[in-house]
């Protein structure tokens, strides 16, 4: 068989578009969000009891050390099936879906790492009567990040699924979570904290979770 | 891949549906006859063609009852969909060189 130029672009055009139309079932978007959800409600179950009841014992000095190991078990385990899931997605992808993955994945993978060295500059270079309230400040961004990462998660999701609904879910969760952190805060202290506290665990746990049940769903939709 | 040889099972824009869909992982008979959208016989025919070339493999199993195909694409199929798309890159590479030149 011979080749000419339109052949050329034919074919080429036929693989392309065969390609990127068996991309549908969003499988290593839906595990990395799934394994993602999981690994971060597991730290909260972990950490929240022994924030509440062991604050108050001798052994309180150590809780953060805890925390902060286990924290940084998670966030390798993660590293690691990111990288895994991203290779075997690179080769049958299209770029659109990968730069999505990539976008969200990448600052959502590597920001505990970035947040690791911060605080320990802080610990480091700082004089001792600025890191409690440095300390402070780099927890509300992060929590910021985290929120402003699940919501444009939900927005990738809505484009992937076409299901508006996650869109309007996402500036619903962003609306709630500013007016918890500013105004509550603010004003009501101790219960405004909690709130805070817990929306935000919720939102980035138990939401990972949902978008990933979305996805799986949308997926396996396709193919009925 | 030569340009003067390509291979018969890249020949028809069939095959090379069914081929490009196995990139992404294992398929069943009806998924493989939805995306390409051919006839039953059709499909059939192609497959089993790429399947005697080596550029698929099916296996069948039992699923809720009833009996499926499943095919997959062996390592021997990427490599030439592989080598094919960088033929065809390198000659509309060329062609585009030639017109701008």
């Amino acid at each position: 068989m011979k080749l000419n130029k339109d052949q050329a672009y034919t074919d080429i055009q036929t693989i392309k578009k065969t390609l990127e139309s068996t991309k549908s079932n969003f499988e290593g978007f839906y595990t990395i969000l799934l394994l993602y959800g999981v690994f971060r409600l597991a730290l909260f179950i972990i950490a929240s009891p022994m924030i509440l009841f062991f604050r108050n014992s001798m052994n309180h000095r150590f809780l953060p050390f805890i925390i902060f190991l286990i924290n940084i078990l998670i966030s390798v385990s993660i590293l690691i099936i990111y990288i895994k899931i991203f290779k075997g997605e690179k080769d049958v992808s299209n770029k659109y879906y990968l730069s999505c993955m990539a976008t969200w994945g990448i600052i959502a993978v590597v920001l505990p790492f970035i947040m690791i060295a911060v605080r320990c500059g802080i610990i480091l270079f700082l004089p001792s009567e600025f890191t409690l309230g440095t300390m402070s400040k780099l927890a509300e961004f992060n929590m910021l990040i985290n929120i402003m990462l699940v919501t444009f998660c939900f927005i990738i999701c809505s484009i992937l699924t076409n299901k508006k609904w996650l869109t309007g879910i996402s500036l619903l969760i962003l609306f709630v979570f500013l007016l918890l952190d500013i105004v509550f805060y603010n004003t009501m202290k101790v219960n405004g904290t909690l709130a805070v506290y817990i929306f935000y665990n919720v939102v980035t746990t138990v939401g990972y979770i949902i978008l990933a049940y979305v996805l799986k769903r949308s997926g396996d939709a396709l193919w009925i | 891949m030569d340009i003067n040889n390509i291979s018969e099972a890249l020949s028809l824009p069939m095959r090379l549906k069914l081929i490009s869909c196995l990139v992404s992982g294992k398929k069943t008979f009806v998924e493989l006859r939805n995306m390409v959208e051919g006839s039953d016989g059709n499909v059939s025919v192609q497959l089993t063609k790429l399947e005697n070339w080596g550029y698929i493999k099916s296996k069948k199993t039992i699923e809720k009852k009833k009996m499926k195909s499943v095919y997959e694409l062996t390592d021997h199929g990427l490599k030439q969909l592989t080598g094919y798309v960088e033929l065809l890159e390198s000659i509309i590479g060329s062609i585009n060189e030639q017109e701008n030149t």
